[in-house]
């Protein structure tokens, strides 16, 4: 996977020169706190939600950049604690590689009753840090604990770091989850470079000319993006402001102009080498397509095999966050993480006669900025050159270039998503299609409700004691059957029944489920299909001479939404459709006396139907739910709230049965 | 050196971090190297048929891999130990097995006071395919340091060696092996670890004894090698002694254990702590001869150091006689004193503070119980030890008492080890009647204990000895929850009222410690969510007012005042929720099968009133039947429905009474729950006097 460069982090500012950076001493040598951490200390806050944890009160950084493309980052960062969960966010870390070096870091705070500390060299600590998807990686970061981390405590650092950047690209992450008072970012150049600047999530600011090559921005008040409490929420970072600075100088191997285009050519560069193929590769390709004439079940092939036969393995080091393994290492160890599962597919594919490219994207939605370019995101994925004039209905996740060339998006890392489709959080995501100088931001399609279904079957007796016994049959289709392949493909048969045990006891509080039998576990084109017998005592309730049915068995399609106000955007996480039809055969000796009322409501966004019917002795209960989209805007939110109303109270629904008659 | 015989005889001091408290290692004989007695094959293990083959396991169906053979060598005189692993992969996600990161710590020292200089190499390994073809493993492992730290002039650094082994697929057998080396001056004794995430069919596990004189820095020589087995049946330790030989002419010692067919941990929901109790064996170079005597003279040291912090110095007198200045009795007395330490800062929910901002505060070094009291904060540790010298101080007899934590340990006699004790609490004599209290929890109440702590056994202090003790808890109506709904439904279906909470005993001091890791703004979110999480999602909970948060001895009062629709219409019917709390609730137990025992934390009872007043356009149909089941000598539930002419009443009853059943008994107990959590759902349906107008629709349909 590609680093998120710098997220989370905030910079500061020093109109020192680069080359005293380089061999600077260190910039103090005394106990005492700096002036300028006194003075944001002393500066009054202005009004800030309740729930503000901790706020940070400066924020200055300074991007040095080097004639030879190394640069310099210097930042002062003085963060002020409000709140007993506010110590979180002050414990100093500083970030490096193997590539980047710490070249100094001091820490300092005041504590509530205003006294001042200094941490010494030795109370720095330093430990291995980013290890989540990845086997190995590199990153490392400096850390400390300082004193008085209280609410009321102000804790600062300041630091230089050298780096060697990849891109001549820097990122300036001005708004997070704390609100900032007052920040700043200066870009010093060496004579002869130029910069370009883009925006994301923010309206674009003009620099202040310091002169000799010195720009700043400045911004004041700049609120938090707080999702803590706050359901079906976007990413942070998809709506937090950023800049990007893209330089380009004579002396720079890969100037950048702060196009799409530009960092497609550095990225093509990077990868060129590596999707080389060799003739174990090309001798595996041709064993996986022989007799297969069709360009889709050529690709399918290659597809399934890289989907399925190489294992996720993320090993990386320095610039290795980028660049891919060679595809020669990738198909011999048969392992590889994202960008290398789309080298190795690229170099199948190229052996038999079919282009790809790789296509740099987030993981979450939204944080690609299409208006931004910049290499911010963490996930490559592929796009298939769909052959000119080529069509099939099994192609779903289909894009078209501006040179008017149609590829067919893919993800070889999502295991459980059929080939031909994309999986869900990508869905609506902005992408950078890397293709030397026809690189080019692209849009991933938004799938068709029908590639992502759940139908729910079942027919059952009911008892005149309100108990319950049939048969379940639940299928599933594109994403909503990624849970259950993995639950079937990965546990145990026991961890398999707790699953299934699960899924209904929501619905069921006395429930046995037997005969469970699943089909198309790894047939990723087919319904997985679960089947079951069920039987549940007490599924129908008593009250005097009445049995009170509730027609909607189980399965249920609620989302998480509040009594709020909104004001950020909607996840609906994915687009899908659900059908359940449930036959239940009522007991002697009763009759229905009332059928609750059908539902039918359709918001563009979303649709949802419902009804029950009395067919001879059978009720017979049908409803389908469609979600047409990914995401909505604010002011969706209200109806929203009523769909969900809406789906409660059907869910909730009864059939009145009477006894007699 | 003379070496126990074999179980039950245990034994263990062993060090969870496996950071060794090393045993110096006096070479008063000429430093030659004890023969070897085994060394690890030189070639991995041919495959058999029968492995190339295997697809499943049988009785363990979708196991996801199979341990076919492992091996771990510990040779003292040699200063290493060999490990090797055979694993079969049989599923896609057995293929996690082949990513391999074998972390440990190294510590390194001066002369005086040597690190182990621990590591480790040698690895390789290779990657079989069901048809029988090798795939070498080539790469050169990574080394992470993952972080190290400097503390009293020793060195520690947490590594980990990681690779990944190459073209594994289901089928393969991965196998690696490696060695782990110490310095010379120091030996450790081995844990094997015999029982994991998947099922051993073959295991091996040696140890050969340093023939050298040992030396534990407090305790002296050593004298015997004991040992800790939890085993399966019929397996056991093999013990045996070489003749002396070599130029040394010692004996050697040599434990080994062969074992078959080592099935996976089990996991289940509310299962006790068993964490520590896989199968394992747990070795002990002992100063000690026996185990009585083993926590004989380590409890004894124990109580001695607790003493030195926790006695009462003449200040602390001073300050004691001032804050139960007034009270006449010892309970009194212990009151006063228990609200003063309470009063106090537990870092353990705030954070520790450095000895330089107690330097700037004008404060010493904290090393007394004493100091406690003037700094104003402490660990739970400190404060209980703070509570011990001023009861002292006030004149009564008190004690230290070690406890594990329940939540994760339980303790045992047999393994002879300090470190199953994580807590520690206060035996005090009041009036001529021992109590036990808990004043490390903050917030719980006097007299009584933290539910982590209860029905424990510990190590406590009687007198300068020590002896094993057992802590009591409260029954179920010392920890209850009491939920009181009065709503009002008005003529368009729309609900208004006021919810009120009251927690006792263990949920309050649930709660208590919530704000006492945030503040009341968090806590409020806290408590809103949880109601949230019980009620229909159609109602919204506004308010939230809180009593009696500080007030640790009385109930802790939530009230929410709370709006919305509530429940479903059908024609000229409303059908609602007889328990609008417990609306959103799930079956507890809904597996039917069950290895191990369910395991509560603590006896409670839960009691819910709702009252549901609406307007005289409705009125009621039906009820549902009181209903009462019993799980004898466990539990109980009762629930009713009563209906008046404009509003319905129910009332609502659980309460249990024990904390652990066996699985024996695990299908009455499900039968138990299936029928209250069923009931549960039961429904009061009201009828309109005319059909349901849709401005009268409650929830929107």
């Amino acid at each position: 996977m590609l680093h998120r460069a710098h997220i989370g982090t905030q910079r500061s500012l020093c109109l020192s020169a680069f080359l005293f950076c380089i061999t600077a001493a260190p910039l103090w040598a005394s106990n005492s706190v700096p002036d300028w951490v006194r003075a944001a200390a002393q500066q009054p806050l202005p009004h800030l939600p309740e729930s503000t944890k901790a706020v940070i009160l400066l924020d200055d950084e300074t991007y040095t950049v080097a004639p030879d493309g190394r640069a310099i980052l210097h930042e002062r960062e003085v963060i002020k604690i409000l709140r007993p969960q506010g110590r979180r966010y002050a414990e100093p870390v500083v970030e490096y590689d193997k590539d980047s070096k710490v070249l100094s870091l001091h820490v300092w705070s005041i504590d509530p009753a205003g006294h001042e500390y200094a941490l010494k060299n030795s109370d720095i600590g330093d430990v291995a840090t980013g290890e989540s998807f990845e086997l190995y990686n590199d990153d490392r970061a400096r850390v400390a604990d300082p004193p008085g981390r209280d609410p009321g405590g102000i804790i600062a650092y300041e630091y230089e770091k050298l780096e060697r950047p990849y891109l001549a690209e820097d990122d300036w992450f001005f708004q997070g989850d704390l609100p900032i008072i007052s920040q700043s970012y200066t870009l010093v150049l060496p004579p002869g470079f130029t910069y370009t600047t883009t925006w994301a999530h923010h309206p674009k600011l003009d620099a202040i000319d310091l002169e000799n090559q010195h720009y700043r921005w400045e911004m004041n008040n700049e609120p938090a993006i707080d999702l803590d409490q706050v359901p079906m929420s976007p990413s942070t970072w998809s709506l937090a402001g950023r800049m990007t600075v893209h330089y380009a100088g004579p002396t720079l191997p890969f100037p950048e102009d702060g196009t799409w285009q530009g960092i497609g050519e550095w990225y093509t560069a990077l990868a060129k080498d590596r999707v080389a193929a060799t003739p174990d590769i090309a001798a595996e390709a041709a064993e996986l397509t022989t007799g297969k004439t069709d360009f889709y079940d050529r690709a399918e092939a290659i597809g399934n095999f890289v989907q399925q036969q190489i294992r996720y393995v993320a090993i990386e080091i320095g610039i290795g966050g980028n660049q891919p393994h060679a595809a020669d290492d990738i198909f011999r160890d048969r392992y590889g993480d994202c960008k290398d599962k789309a080298t190795l597919l690229a170099a199948m594919l190229s052996t038999v006669g079919i282009h790809s490219d790789l296509v740099m994207v987030d993981s979450e939605r939204g944080i690609v900025d299409p208006d931004a370019p910049s290499i911010v995101g963490n996930h490559v994925i592929a796009a298939i050159a769909i052959p000119s004039g080529y069509n099939s209905p099994k192609l779903h996740s289909v894009i078209t270039a501006k040179t008017g060339k149609r590829y067919l998006v893919f993800d070889p890392t999502w295991e459980e998503t059929p080939f031909g489709q994309i999986e869900d959080n990508l869905q609506g995501s902005y992408a950078l299609l890397i293709e030397g100088p026809n690189s080019q931001i692209i849009r991933v399609p938004v799938m068709n409700p029908d590639l992502n279904t759940v139908h729910r079957t079942a027919t059952l007796q009911l008892a005149p004691d309100g108990s319950l016994k049939g048969t379940v049959t639940v299928k599933r289709f594109g994403d909503l059957a990624e849970e259950g392949r993995e639950v079937f493909t990965r546990d145990d048969a026991t961890e398999q029944q707790q699953y299934i045990d699960h899924s209904i006891s929501g619905d069921l509080m006395a429930a046995s489920l037997t005969d469970l039998k699943v089909q198309n576990i790894t047939a990723l084109d087919k319904d997985l299909t679960t089947t079951f017998d069920l039987e549940a005592s007490h599924f129908a309730n008593t009250a005097g001479p009445l049995l009170m049915v509730r027609p909607r068995v189980f399965g249920t399609y609620a989302l998480p939404v509040d009594h709020k106000t909104r004001t950020v955007p909607i996840d609906l996480e994915q687009a899908m459709q659900g059908t359940d039809d449930f036959d239940i055969q009522l007991p002697a000796g009763y009759t229905v006396d009332e059928l609750p009322d059908p539902v039918k409501l359709d918001l563009g966004f979303a649709a949802y139907q419902s009804s029950t019917v009395l067919q001879g002795r059978t009720l017979h209960y049908t409803r389908t739910f469609t979600v047409r989209t990914v995401s909505l805007p604010p002011d969706q939110y209200p109806a929203l709230q009523r769909l969900v109303g809406i789906i409660a109270a059907d869910e909730d629904s009864r059939v009145i049965l009477k006894r007699g008659n | 050196m003379n070496t126990n015989p074999a179980s039950p005889l245990p034994a263990a001091t062993v060090r969870s971090n496996r950071i060794p408290h090393l045993l110096q290692v006096f070479l008063l004989l000429a430093a030659v190297f004890a023969p070897v007695i085994a060394a690890h094959a030189d070639d991995f293990t041919p495959p058999t048929k029968e492995e190339l083959q295997m697809t499943s396991l049988p009785g363990y169906p979708g196991v996801p891999a199979v341990v076919l053979y492992r091996e771990e060598i510990t040779k003292d005189d040699l200063h290493e130990v060999l490990h090797y692993d055979r694993i079969k992969i049989l599923t896609e996600e057995g293929k996690k097995y082949a990513n391999v990161e074998l972390g440990y710590v190294s510590t390194s020292g001066s002369y005086d006071d040597p690190g182990d200089d621990k590591s480790l190499s040698q690895i390789e390994g290779r990657t079989i395919h069901a048809d029988g073809t090798i795939v070498p493993f080539t790469g050169k492992p990574y080394l992470k340091v993952m972080a190290k730290e400097e503390r009293d002039g020793i060195q520690g650094k947490y590594e980990a060696k990681i690779f990944t082994l190459p073209d594994v697929q289901v089928g393969s057998i991965i196998e690696y092996r490696y060695a782990t080396r110490i310095n010379d001056d120091v030996v450790e004794e081995p844990y094997w670890i015999i029982q994991g995430d998947l099922y051993v069919k073959s295991a091996h596990f040696m140890w050969y004894p340093t023939i050298r004189d040992v030396e534990d820095p407090h305790f002296g020589p050593i004298t015997s090698i004991t040992w800790f087995p939890i085993l399966p049946a019929g397996a056991k330790i093999d013990h045996k002694t070489l003749p002396p030989s070599g130029f040394e002419n010692r004996s050697q010692q040599i434990y080994e254990l062969n074992i078959k067919d080592v099935p996976p941990i089990v996991d289940e929901e509310y299962m006790p702590p068993m964490a520590s109790y896989s199968y394992r064996v747990l070795f002990n170079f002992s100063p000690f001869q026996s185990a009585a005597d083993y926590w004989k003279s380590e409890g004894k040291d124990w109580s001695k150091r607790a003493n030195s912090f926790a006695n009462p110095n003449s200040d602390l007198r001073s300050q004691t006689e001032t804050i139960t200045a007034g009270a006449t009795t010892d309970d009194q007395k212990l009151r006063k004193i228990y609200a003063a330490v309470m009063a106090l800062e537990n870092t353990d929910f705030t954070r520790e503070h450095e000895a330089v901002e107690d330097k700037e505060n004008g404060l010493g070094k904290l090393k007394d119980a004493d100091d406690v009291l003037k700094h104003k904060r402490g660990n739970s540790t400190q404060l209980t030890e703070l509570f011990v010298g001023m009861a002292r101080a006030a004149g009564m007899k008190a004690d230290l008492m070690r406890v594990p934590d329940r939540s994760q340990h339980i303790f045992t006699q047999y393994w002879l080890s300090f470190e199953q004790f994580d807590d520690l609490i206060a035996i005090v004599g009041v009036d001529g009647k021992e109590q036990y209290f808990d004043p490390g929890s903050r917030y719980c109440p006097y007299a009584h204990l933290a539910w982590e702590h209860t029905f424990v056994q510990g190590l406590r202090q009687t007198g300068n000895d020590t002896a094993f003790a057992q802590t009591l808890g409260d029954g179920y109506a010392g920890n209850r929850i009491a939920r009181v709904a009065n709503l009002t439904m008005d003529d368009h279906g729309q609900l208004t009222g006021r919810i009120d909470m009251t927690y006792v005993g263990q949920p309050a001091l649930h709660w208590r410690q919530v704000a006492l890791r945030g503040d009341q703004e968090s806590l409020k979110h806290s408590l809103r969510s949880s109601l949230e999480n019980l009620l229909p999602k159609s109602i919204e909970v506004k308010d939230v007012t809180i009593d009696g948060l500080d007030d640790y001895e009385q109930p802790l009062k939530v009230g929410y005042t709370v709006s919305g629709t509530l429940g479903t219409r059908v024609g000229k019917r409303l059908i609602m929720p007889a328990d609008l709390f417990l609306s959103d609730a799930q079956a507890t137990f809904p597996h039917e099968k069950r290895e191990l025992a369910v395991y509560f934390h603590y006896p409670e009872a839960v009691q819910d009133a709702l009252r549901i007043n609406f307007p005289s356009g409705f009125s009621i149909e039906a009820v549902p039947s009181n209903a009462q089941f019993n799980l004898p000598q466990f539990a109980a539930y009762n629930m009713s429905v009563a209906a008046a002419p404009t509003n319905f009443t129910t009332r609502r009853v659980f309460a249990l009474g024990e904390i652990l059943i066996l699985p024996a008994e695990y299908p009455k107990l499900r039968t138990f729950y299936s029928q209250f959590e069923a009931n549960d759902q039961q429904s009061v349906v009201l009828k309109a006097s005319a059909a349901l107008s849709s401005t009268a629709s409650p929830a929107g349909n």
